[in-house]
This record gives structure tokens, C-alpha cells and sequence, in this order.
């Protein structure tokens, strides 16, 4: 019985998955101070994290935007291009940024508002400043 | 002994199959053909001779091959399953065209899983059940933020005793509403319901005729911080009449050091002519958190789709959804679209789809999002 019992236990505990529905819900439901270990997180991806829960993860479930905490996932998904905001999907879908040549989201059906001029700086010097 | 399959198939009460609407063929609950009551994982004997003999079409099989000896030959790689030790496997491929009505539409072909596993049957009775599972999804998008490429979405230790009872221990998913495998269905993606939600606990199930009860006390996935498990519990029930309709309930309530959700539901599946069903959900949602209130959500959701056997193995269906995140606005998702499934022979599922999704308020409506969707399934 052991013998047969082993191999699911060596499987259950080194491959199970540690991500989710529920893997962001510290930085969308938590306190703003509150972090529940993720580790160092840059001042300028931090103001623009925020920008980022209040406009636009919400919304994108399908993509599983909320999931994207480390800084090189916005990057390895493609939305993002280090150091090139006005190339960034991300960027230049943005309503309401000057720089942003597409424009559209958030969409006005979502009720949020364009976004303000400072919270489009939080994004371009948060890409701008990536390494 | 070679019609043992087919002899279950005959004797054994008609309760279910994975895919809720197989209720067009008279079974109604997923127990039958799947080691875990809930359904989802792997099948069972029973399951793997009904997706020979009756789900899947048999162009490509000789007529000399009787439905029999399809059945008897679904086992793994087509072997008769007689050990108690039961391997399997499943491949799911999708081929996603985004906004394809537009020049710069992007295709990608995604590796949704790749799972090798095994069922251990033990006891006298084969009563004690022990599942395990490994999975390659390199694409899934929680394995492309860890680096990850390998996942276990299931492995449990499981009792069912003749009585039609059943305790089972592990990581296992919430019985919670139709049990559909659409994971990106709204009423899954945005519920924490979805292809990755699976949280370690101890479900109880009841199944006869008549109705079946299923309770899951989970304590979230003990892989994941601490913070952010989902602990709680949900049931389902559901009511039988016949073999042709069905009416159920679910509840879900769970909180983590950040949010308390919970979640109730209404759902129906029925066969309202040969070979043909109608499945409906409709349900309600709160999320609370405990720090930020900004994202705090009162949603409802609804769920329906409708197949209609086309031939033996080829279904049609249309799917219609509707998600509105907070009561208190008035924006509303919506997303329909028809599609083909085929089973062009046992172990083998094509899918495509079209799906068409809308935001709408009472002042504004979003331009049309357009998806074409081609799965590939394998299961050995």
C-alpha cells in the first residue's frame, strides 16, 4: 500500500499548481500596505500596479491579468515592451494618455473614466524604467 | 468476459457523463462514468465503453467490429482495462484566432494540457479509489508567470461504497452548478471556479435514482500563500426525474485573509427530444474585501447552451452568456456563438467554435469582440 501510495504523494507535493483564481486577491482586496510575501516590489511598478487594478484587471479575467505580478510576466505576455511605453500594447491602448495611439480602454461601458495625465505618467516611467 | 463492458453498459443505472449534456442520451449525472462523483478526471470502465459504443462515431471502424468489442477495447491505448491499476492520459490543444473579422487578427495555438495519470482500484470490491495526475501546460497563463510547466489539477484518495456514498479526500474541484468544461465560461472564470481553482479538502457525495447531494469542506490549495486560500465550503444538489431532466442547486461560501465570497446558483439540464439537450444556470455572487472595497463585486451571472445530435458523434450547439459584475451599474457582458462537436472515433474530440462578446450599457455598447476556437482532445 505505501508503495503504491508514494508516488502520488511525491506528485501532489512537487507538482501542484500554486496559482489561481485567488493568487492576486492580497493586492486587489488587501489593504494597500498589506503584502503577503511576494516579495520587493519597485516604487514606480508599485504606483503603476495600482493604476493597473483600478482600470484594467478587473476586466481582463480571460488573459488572467490579475495574476500577473511579477513585473516580467507583463513582458513575457506581450503586452508589455521593456523600456518602449508608446510600443506597449498596454500603453498606447489607454484612454486618455496623450501618447497612447490606439486609446479605448477602458471602455466607456465599463463606467470607469479615462485616465488622468498623472496615473498615464505612472505607466510610462514604470515601462521606461524596466530593465 | 469480453462483454463485461457492455453488460454494465446494459445493467448499470443510466446516471452520467462528463460532459453535462449528455444528458441528451439519458444520463444525468456525472457519476457513472467518472472516478470522481463530481465528475471531471478521469473515466471509469463504464465511461471509456460509452465513448466507444455511443458518444463517438464509427466511420472509420469496419462494420465487422461490433459495438461489444469497441467497448471492451477502451481502455488505455485501446487495451482491455482489467487491472486494478489504471493508467491514462488527455491532450487538449486549442487553435485561438482573436478578432478575426479584422486584418491584424492574431492566431496562437495553445497547449491547454498534456496529463499523464493513474487510478489505483482497491479492495475486494474495488471500493478504495487513488488518483493521481501530472500535467504539461507550458502555456497555461499561470505557468507562464511561475516558469512552470508541469501541474497537478487533481489526485485524491476516494471511497465508494455499494450504497451509492461516497467520501473522497485530496485536491479535487468545488462542486458548484453545471458541471461544464467550458473553463472561460463566465460563470466559471469569474467565480473561481475555473481550470485551476482546484483546492484540497474532503467532499461527500450521494447518489441514487433520484437525486444526488455533493458537500466539499475545502481549506484552499496548501500550495499557495497562506493569505489568499479560499476556505470554505459548497454543496450541489440535484433532482432527477427520469432520465430526461434535471434541477439543481448550488452554494458556495469561502473567505481568505482578504475576501469573503459567495456564490448561489440555479441550473437545469433537460433533453427536450432524442439526442438533443437544453442546459440552463443562473446565479448570484458577492465578493467582499477585507482591505480595498473599490473591486468589491455583486454580480450575476447566466449560463445556457443547447446541442443537438446532427449524426452519431457530431453535435451542434449555441451557447449564450451573460455576466453583469456590479448590480449597481449598468454594464453587462454578453457572449453567444454556435459550434460543431465531433467524436470522430473513441478518444478522439474535435471542437470549433465561434464566440461573439459585447459590452453593453444603457448609453454605450462596446465594439464586437469576435473569437474562432478549435480544440483538439485526446484521451487515451
Amino acid at each position: 500500500m505505501i508503495k503504491i501510495l508514494l508516488p502520488f504523494i511525491f506528485i501532489g507535493v512537487t507538482s501542484c499548481q500554486d496559482t489561481n483564481s485567488h493568487s492576486a486577491d492580497d493586492r486587489i482586496y488587501g489593504a494597500p500596505s498589506e503584502n503577503s510575501g511576494a516579495g520587493e516590489v519597485r516604487p514606480s511598478y508599485s504606483r503603476a500596479r495600482q493604476v493597473l487594478e483600478a482600470y484594467c484587471i478587473n476586466c481582463h479575467y480571460h488573459a488572467s491579468w490579475a495574476n500577473f505580478q511579477a513585473e516580467k510576466t507583463w513582458i513575457s505576455s506581450g503586452l508589455v515592451v521593456s523600456r518602449d511605453p508608446f510600443g506597449s500594447k498596454l500603453y498606447y491602448r489607454l484612454e486618455g494618455c496623450e501618447n497612447a495611439s490606439q486609446g479605448g480602454m477602458p471602455p466607456r461601458s465599463s463606467g470607469k473614466r479615462p485616465l488622468k495625465n498623472e496615473e498615464c505618467q505612472y505607466i510610462e516611467d514604470w515601462i521606461r524604467s524596466m530593465e | 468476459m469480453k462483454y463485461y463492458l457492455s453488460l454494465l453498459l446494459f445493467f448499470l443505472p443510466k446516471l452520467g457523463f462528463s460532459y453535462a449534456q449528455f444528458i441528451a442520451h439519458g444520463y444525468t449525472n456525472c457519476a457513472t462514468c467518472h472516478h470522481n462523483p463530481v465528475g471531471g478526471g478521469p473515466l471509469n470502465n463504464y465511461g471509456r465503453a460509452l465513448g466507444a459504443n455511443t458518444i463517438s462515431d464509427r466511420v472509420l471502424i469496419p462494420r465487422s467490429v461490433s459495438e461489444d468489442k469497441l467497448a471492451s477495447y477502451s481502455g488505455f491505448f485501446f487495451r482491455e482495462n482489467k487491472s486494478p491499476v489504471q493508467p491514462y492520459g488527455n491532450y487538449r490543444g486549442l487553435y485561438l484566432t482573436r478578432d478575426f473579422t479584422k486584418k491584424n487578427s492574431k492566431s496562437e495555438y495553445i497547449h491547454m494540457e498534456a496529463k499523464l495519470g493513474a487510478v489505483v482500484l482497491l479492495g475486494d470490491k474495488k471500493q478504495w479509489i487513488l488518483n493521481g495526475s501530472i500535467s504539461y501546460n507550458p502555456d497555461s497563463q499561470a505557468n507562464r508567470i511561475t516558469g512552470k510547466k508541469y501541474r497537478s489539477r487533481e489526485y485524491y484518495l476516494g471511497y465508494r461504497s455499494q450504497e451509492k456514498w461516497a467520501f473522497y479526500m485530496g485536491l479535487l474541484d468545488k462542486p458548484f452548478g453545471l458541471r461544464v468544461p467550458d473553463h472561460t465560461a463566465y460563470s466559471k472564470a469569474l467565480n473561481g471556479l475555473a481550470q485551476d481553482d482546484q483546492s484540497h479538502g474532503a467532499l461527500f457525495s450521494i447518489i441514487n435514482n433520484q437525486w444526488s447531494f455533493n458537500a466539499f469542506a475545502f481549506m484552499g490549495n496548501m500550495t499557495q500563500k497562506a493569505g489568499v486560500r479560499q476556505k470554505g465550503a459548497s454543496i450541489r444538489a440535484e433532482y432527477f426525474w427520469g432520465d430526461s431532466f434535471v434541477l439543481g442547486g448550488s452554494f458556495l461560501t469561502s473567505s481568505s485573509s482578504f475576501l469573503e465570497q459567495s456564490l448561489a446558483s440555479l441550473h437545469t439540464k433537460f433533453s427536450p427530444s432524442k439526442h438533443s439537450s437544453i442546459m440552463g444556470e443562473i446565479g448570484f455572487g458577492t465578493k467582499k474585501g477585507k482591505g480595498r472595497k473599490e473591486n468589491d463585486d455583486k454580480n450575476t451571472f447566466f449560463f445556457s447552451q443547447h446541442h443537438l445530435r446532427i449524426k452519431r458523434g457530431l453535435y451542434y450547439f449555441t451557447t449564450l452568456e451573460y455576466y453583469k459584475s456590479q448590480l449597481n451599474k449598468d454594464a453587462s457582458n454578453v457572449r453567444f456563438g454556435p459550434g460543431l462537436q465531433y467524436f470522430p472515433l473513441q478518444k478522439v474530440e474535435l471542437r470549433f467554435e465561434i464566440q461573439n462578446a459585447r459590452s453593453f450599457s444603457t448609453k454605450n455598447v462596446t465594439e464586437d469582440s469576435w473569437l474562432f476556437l478549435g480544440q483538439v482532445h485526446i484521451w487515451l
